[in-house]
């Protein structure tokens, strides 16, 4: 049976995540979706498995409008989700877990757990005959890639005819992600629509036949493989070309003059290693903005993170103007004057329950406190918060109206306002991560400003984005990262999209 | 993911905006019928003297209860502040009855309270273990320490008469001393949580503790700060206790955990919802003492007041979880 979704839009408050998507997903077919970072993926399969409604479009199984009402409707209506993170009950065993809700019973209502055994492993061995898992264990003593097996043994238990895998061989090792993808390909011989999300792009060019891109909630792309001679390059050129032939932003940036070559270096690294990156030799000076591109997962939000936040097992060479900063905690980092405006702001920088005021004075309110009992000087609070909704262009109705009622770009405003608040030149590095996600367009151009006015008044600033045309109108220099290596460094005047996408691609032109 | 949680929290924004003066005000609201309800339905109580006697009665349970709140502001539970109250209540009389002063015996009860928050915030932080659990068992262990101390009964020996004065004074004025005691607690705490960065950096611990941590806020401090506190408050409370009743009781303080956190969560329905603020929790303490305190005018017994009780609890949670997600655990 297949599923078309038929010019889906999702508008979130301040963000459209999807605007008029439409993917038909065929019996039988492996339908990859991909794309960066923001794109709408994840929305896309919290509408497809029933956990969010679309705000306008429909949805048609077999030929039949359908509305989910929630998850529990979608697999009513044969529809199964394997999700990212998992949703296995962590003290059931592996067999408990596959039948829960469909267990055998005796006498009417008492589970039966020998059936309950027998039967998982029967299903168990009808689609993994090769991979040995103890079901009997309970399913968090068991090694992750045993856990996704199991969650889609579960998927599968419910007898979906549309199956949804999102990212499910991102925590897998090698053997089992060749078992996996023989599975896929089985189960769509017998006749399932099977969608996979995934940003590991050869595994979807192998696996599927036809492929949607998505990029800022549009969708940019659709690729048959019996039609379209499918590269790894050309799926990357989907996923990140904004231009359209356009030139690239660089043109409308806001700065004129280049950064001094001799500026008193911030950041100064020589093998500067994580969990997830590796970086060599980089310095970043006063006055410089540093982009940071590559696909996800290559390491560069990792490394940028690690600039602000270095973690335990974090090791090699970074010095922060001048100190070696291995072991800093985040209130050493801050106090020798390094900021970050993370990513997913609600749940890294914001509280959602308090006011535009006391979000902003979060970083600062030390700084227009009387010491040493720390009383706060309400009015200078006010006045200070006041001026930076001013000085910001924040749209807001006051400052003590709730962070929540503001738009994605005001809330952003917001985040980097608190580094300012009271502190005018205190930091001296400025570390952004995905500084315009969620943001919508207008309010973008002005977060660029303000993030190269920081670098105007004399600070470091690195960024990292998946939006190239974004990175490439406000940096003065770009590494580009490859498998958690910084592969590449290109300066402004080799500046353009494409050869942004080379970079990260690895590809020689 | 982050989406999902835009779309909750505008939904809730909704929701509030449509309940949120009805909700805001309830508590308010309660509180003047009761007072109208009991000053017709009986005529002792809506005289100076049983008004005072009110002050009095709350006193307490106050002083607990905003302990309570400083450990809620940093999103943590205390299920040990009734036997902490018991501790410093036994404490201080069995140190005066071994003949020991009574400004030390109050210091030495203090400082055992502080300790108890001490090693709960040692459990809770250092360890992992969530508060709610840590807690309880510590409640547990001290409800044993508390009899073995007094050996299981009361201590009545041995205490001089400036320490029954801390409960049983009125030394300027008709105002009792632990009422006295009570408004001093409620103003300062008032002005640390609401006007001194302290009281700032224990909510933003308890509203986003990864964005406290993020703005270089000493995240496992304030978690230590907030249950610390908590214990402490509970010991003032032992000590007024133990100095109103005259004696030092092994069990004397149990009521007061359920009827801080009853005093806590009808609080947390008022001036910001879901978050638990000095104001709210004084007006949670004086509802509960209001409605005992003319019911038993009435003549109502006590079991009475415990289901009315009850009710009032689950009616509060239900308003405080229908607008915000409370999380205690």
């Amino acid at each position: 049976m297949s599923i078309i979704l038929d010019g889906i839009t999702k508008q979130w408050p301040g963000t459209l995540a999807l605007n008029d998507v439409s993917i038909e997903v065929v019996e039988g077919k492996v339908h990859g979706v991909i794309g960066e970072n923001g794109a709408g993926k994840t929305t896309l399969v919290s509408i497809l498995s029933g956990a969010v409604k679309p705000t306008s479009g429909t949805l048609k199984i077999g030929g039949h409008e359908v509305a989910f009402e929630n998850p529990v409707g979608a697999v009513a209506h044969g529809v199964s989700l394997v999700s990212q993170e998992g949703n296995l009950v962590p003290h059931l065993t592996g067999a408990e877990n596959i039948c829960l809700g469909f267990e055998p019973v005796r006498n009417r209502f008492v589970i039966d757990p020998r059936g309950t055994q027998q039967q998982a492993e029967a299903f168990a061995n009808r689609y993994f005959p090769d991979t040995r898992i103890a079901l009997d264990r309970r399913v968090d003593e068991l090694p992750y890639a045993d856990q996704k097996v199991i969650e889609i043994l579960r998927a599968l238990y419910c007898r979906p005819k549309v199956l949804i895998l999102d990212e499910p061989t991102a925590t897998l090792p090698a053997k089992e992600k060749r078992s996996l993808w023989e599975l896929i390909r089985q189960l769509s011989e017998t006749g399932m629509a099977i969608v996979l999300i995934s940003h590991f792009l050869q595994e979807v060019i192998d696996l599927c036949d036809e492929i949607t891109v998505l990029q800022d909630g549009r969708k940019v792309g659709h690729l048959r493989s019996e039609t379209d001679d499918i590269s790894e390059r050309q799926l990357i050129d989907l996923m990140l070309t904004r231009s359209n032939g356009a030139k690239p932003a660089g043109e409308s940036r806001s700065r004129t003059r280049t950064p001094p070559l001799d500026a008193e270096i911030v950041v100064d690294v020589d093998g500067w290693q994580g969990a997830r990156f590796h970086v060599g030799d980089l310095q970043i000076r006063k006055g410089e903005v540093i982009g940071l591109i590559g696909l996800t997962g290559s390491g560069h939000f990792e490394f940028a993170q690690s600039l602000f936040e270095p973690k335990s097992g974090e090791a090699g060479s970074y010095r922060f103007r001048g100190r070696n900063v291995e072991h800093s905690s985040v209130r050493d980092m801050k106090r020798q004057g390094a900021a970050l405006i993370p990513d997913h702001r609600m749940i890294n920088a914001m509280i959602g329950e308090w006011s535009v005021r006391e979000n902003m004075s979060m970083v600062g309110i030390d700084d227009i406190s009387i010491k040493p009992l720390g009383l706060i000087r309400m009015a200078k609070e006010r006045r200070e918060a006041q001026r930076q909704i001013k000085n910001l262009n924040i749209k807001t109705s006051s400052c003590e109206t709730r962070i929540v009622e503001l738009s994605g770009g005001n809330k952003q405003k917001v985040s980097v306002a608190k580094w300012q608040y009271a502190s005018e030149g205190k930091y001296h590095l400025f570390v952004f991560l995905e500084p315009t996600e969620g943001v919508d367009v207008g309010a973008k151009q002005e977060i660029h400003d303000l993030i190269v006015s920081l670098a105007d008044k004399g600070a470091a600033v690195v960024v990292a984005s998946s939006d190239l045309m974004e990175i490439a109108g406000i940096s003065d220099r770009v590494i580009a990262f490859r498998n958690g290596r910084d592969a590449e460094q290109i300066e402004r005047d080799d500046f353009s999209e494409n050869h942004f996408i080379n970079a990260i691609a690895g590809a020689t032109q | 993911m982050t989406m999902a949680t835009y779309e909750s929290a505008t939904r809730d924004k909704r929701r509030i905006d449509t309940g949120l003066l009805v909700q805001k005000y309830s508590t308010l609201v309660v509180l003047t019928l009761l007072f109208l309800g009991f000053a017709f339905g009986s005529d002792r109580f809506f005289t100076t003297t049983n008004l005072v006697n009110i002050l009095q009665q709350i006193s307490m349970l106050t002083i607990v209860a905003i302990g309570l709140t400083f450990a809620f502001a940093a999103k943590e539970m205390d299920l040990s502040v009734g036997y902490v109250v018991g501790l410093a209540g036994l404490l201080a009389p069995l140190l005066m009855a071994g003949g020991v002063s009574p400004v030390l015996a109050i210091l030495a009860s203090l400082f055992a309270g502080l300790i108890v928050g001490l090693v709960n915030s040692a459990i809770v932080v250092g360890v992992g273990v969530p508060s709610l659990i840590a807690t309880l068992a510590a409640g547990s262990i001290l409800w044993g320490i508390n009899f073995m101390i007094s050996g299981g009964r009361a201590i009545y020996s041995g205490i001089p008469a400036e320490y029954l004065a801390i409960g049983q004074g009125r030394i300027f004025g008709f105002l009792p001393v632990p009422a006295r005691i009570m408004i001093v607690v409620v103003i300062t705490s008032w002005f640390v949580m609401e006007r001194t960065t302290f009281g700032r950096y224990l909510y933003a611990v308890g509203g986003n503790a990864r964005a406290a941590e993020l703005s270089g806020i000493k995240v496992r401090s304030y978690r230590v700060y907030g249950l610390a506190l908590s214990a402490f408050f509970a010991a003032i409370a032992g000590i007024i206790l133990s100095a109103r009743l005259g004696s030092g009781q092994p069990n004397g303080g149990e009521a007061y955990l359920l009827d801080g956190l009853a005093a806590v969560f009808i609080g947390m329905t008022m001036l910001r919802p879901g978050t638990a603020t000095v104001l709210g929790t004084f007006f949670g303490a004086l509802l509960i003492g209001v409605m005992n305190n003319g019911l038993n005018l009435m003549g109502m017994d006590s079991y009475i007041q415990s289901i009315v009780k009850g009710i009032i609890i689950v009616i509060a949670v239900s308003i405080v979880s229908r607008t915000t997600k409370l999380k205690l655990l």
